[in-house]
C-alpha cells in the first residue's frame, strides 16, 4: 500500500531509457516522502499509546472471556451435525494501514463458508467492522445479515457488544450453531486468526451433558445464553483491538524505515545530480572561456 | 454415610458443620469472579461462596452440584479459607457450577461493598449498569427518598414497581 502511493508521485523506472530526473523532481519527491515518514512515525506513536491501553485491559478481559467459555469447554458441548443454520461473526474494525488484520479474517471467513455451503448449509454473516463489509460484500453480499460501523475509533466496551447481541437476536434469523473469527492477541508482533463456537439455546438445552447441570429451567438457561454471547462477542472485540493496535505499530514502523531508506537514497542521488549540475555549468563555462582564447 | 454425602452434595451454608465427616470432600473450589473489567478472584480456593440468583440466594462450597443461574442484583460474599470474608455488590452476570468443582462467577458490574460510601450520601448511585438485550437488569439504587428508575423485569419486560424493592434491596446492602 505504501509502495503504490509512491509509485503514484514518480514515474517507475522503464529499462535504460530514462530521462535525468531534474532537481526540482528530485527535491519535490524528497518533501513528500519525508512528510509520509512523520505521518506513519506519529501513527506508530499512537498505536503504541493505544495498543498498551488495550493490553491491560485485555487482562482482565480474557480472564472474563475464557471463564464464560467455561461451561461448554467443560459440558463438552457440540451443535448436532444435521442442524443446517449458521451464523459466523467476523470481528475487526472500521481503520485500515494495520497489515493482514481484515484480509486474514476475510479469508477465514471466506473458506468458512465455502466449507458449510458445500455441505448444504445455510451461512449468515455478521459483520463488525467496516472492512470487512468492504471485503465481503462483492462475493458474498447475500450472506451477510447485520453490518457494524464505527468500530476500532475508541476501545470496545460490554455496551457494544451487548448491541451487536442484541442485533443479532432481535434480527430474527434462528441460527442453530455459529463461530466467531477474531484475530487472538499473541504478542507485541504475532498474532492468530482464531475461531470459537457459539451454540445456541436449543443446541445447549438438549446436549446430552447438560443433565448434570441442576435445578436449570429454560427463562434462566435463555437469559444465561444470551448474557455468555455478549461475553464471547465481548472478549473477541477486545483481543482484535489488541492485535489490530499492535499491528498497525508493526506496520507503521515498517513503513518509516522504509520511508527513510528511501530518503537516504534519494538524498544521494539529489546531491549526485546537484554536482553533475554543477560539473555541467563549470565545462560550459570553461569551454566556453577556452573557445574565446 | 449416603446420606450425609447426599446433604454434603446439596452444600447448603446450614449444614457446613456436617463437612466434618471423614469423607468431606477433598476437591478444592477453583473460583474465578470477574467483571468486564476487573479481575476480582482467578482460579482462587476459597471455602463459600453467597450468590443472590433470580430464583433466590444461595451458598456454594467445594462439591456443589452443578448448576448454571443467572444474578440479581446484591451482595456476593466470599468467605474466605482463614475466614475472612469480602463482600461485593453485583449488578448482573451470571453464575456456573461445573463438575469438576470449579465455579465461575461473571458480574456485568461489581464494586467491593467497601468503595461504596454508605454514610456519606444514602444513595449510592452504583453504576449504571446497561441492558443486555433487554433482558438483565438495570439497578439504579438511590435512597428511598429519590424516585427511583425502573428495573425491568429479567425476561418478561415488564416493569416492577421498584420502590418496595429498591428499599429492601437498600436495606439488604446496609445490613451485611
Amino acid at each position: 500500500m505504501f509502495a503504490r502511493t509512491s509509485a503514484a508521485v514518480f514515474l517507475p523506472q522503464c529499462g535504460q531509457v530514462r530521462s535525468m530526473a531534474t532537481l526540482k523532481d528530485i527535491t519535490l519527491r524528497l518533501k513528500s516522502i519525508k512528510n509520509i515518514q512523520k505521518i506513519t512515525k506519529s501513527m506508530k506513536m499512537v498505536s503504541a499509546a493505544k495498543y498498551s491501553r488495550a493490553e491491560r485491559s485485555l487482562k482482565s478481559a480474557r480472564v472474563y472471556g475464557t471463564s464464560a467459555m467455561a461451561l461448554y469447554e467443560k459440558a463438552e458441548i457440540k451443535a448436532p451435525e444435521d442442524k443446517n443454520k449458521h451464523v459466523i461473526i467476523g470481528v475487526s474494525s472500521d481503520r485500515g494501514l494495520c497489515g493482514a488484520i481484515h484480509s486474514s479474517v476475510a479469508k477465514a471467513i471466506k473458506s468458512e463458508i465455502a466449507k458449510l455451503s458445500g455441505a448444504g448449509k445455510e451461512v449468515m454473516i455478521v459483520n463488525v467492522g467496516d472492512k470487512l463489509r468492504g471485503l465481503l460484500y462483492r462475493t458474498h453480499g447475500k450472506h451477510i445479515l447485520i453490518n457494524c460501523k464505527e468500530v476500532g475509533r475508541k476501545p470496545p466496551t460490554f455496551t457494544d457488544a451487548s448491541v451487536i447481541a442484541t442485533e443479532l437476536l432481535d434480527s430474527g434469523y434462528e441460527f442453530d450453531q455459529g463461530s466467531i473469527i477474531y484475530n487472538r492477541f499473541r504478542s507485541v508482533i504475532s498474532y492468530k486468526t482464531d475461531e470459537k463456537p457459539l451454540f445456541s439455546i436449543d443446541t445447549v438445552a438438549s446436549s446430552e451433558n447438560m443433565g448434570i447441570y441442576d435445578d436449570i429451567d429454560a427463562d434462566v438457561l435463555r437469559n444465561y445464553q444470551e448474557f455468555a454471547l455478549v461475553n464471547i462477542i465481548y472478549f473477541g472485540m477486545k483481543e482484535s483491538t489488541t492485535s489490530e493496535q499492535s499491528a498497525r505499530m508493526t506496520a507503521m514502523d515498517g513503513a518509516s524505515k522504509n520511508a527513510s531508506e528511501i530518503i537516504e537514497k534519494l538524498t544521494m542521488t539529489f546531491n549526485r545530480t546537484r554536482q553533475a549540475v554543477i560539473t555541467k555549468e563549470l565545462i560550459e563555462i570553461i569551454s566556453g572561456a577556452a573557445a574565446l582564447d | 454415610m449416603m446420606a450425609a454425602r447426599f446433604l454434603l452434595r446439596r452444600a447448603v451454608p446450614a449444614l457446613r458443620h456436617a463437612r466434618c465427616y471423614a469423607d468431606a470432600p477433598a476437591a478444592q473450589m477453583s473460583f474465578t469472579f470477574a467483571s468486564p473489567t476487573q479481575v476480582f478472584f482467578k482460579e482462587a480456593n476459597v471455602k463459600q461462596i453467597d450468590v443472590p440468583t433470580l430464583t433466590g440466594a444461595f451458598g456454594i462450597l467445594p462439591a456443589h452440584v452443578p448448576t448454571l443461574q443467572v444474578l440479581r442484583p446484591g451482595v456476593v460474599t466470599v468467605f474466605n479459607d482463614d475466614g475472612s470474608s469480602a463482600k461485593y455488590f453485583v449488578s448482573s452476570g451470571s453464575v456456573t457450577v461445573n463438575a469438576d468443582s470449579s465455579v465461575q462467577l461473571l458480574a456485568e458490574e461489581a464494586v467491593p461493598l467497601d468503595s461504596l460510601d454508605l454514610a456519606v450520601s444514602p444513595c449510592y448511585a452504583v453504576i449504571s449498569t446497561q441492558r443486555i438485550i433487554g433482558k438483565l437488569l438495570q439497578a439504579w439504587l438511590c435512597s428511598p427518598l429519590f424516585t427511583l428508575q425502573y428495573i425491568p423485569d429479567f425476561h418478561n419486560n415488564r416493569t416492577q414497581d421498584c420502590l418496595e424493592y429498591n428499599r429492601g434491596l437498600f436495606n439488604e446492602v446496609k445490613s451485611v
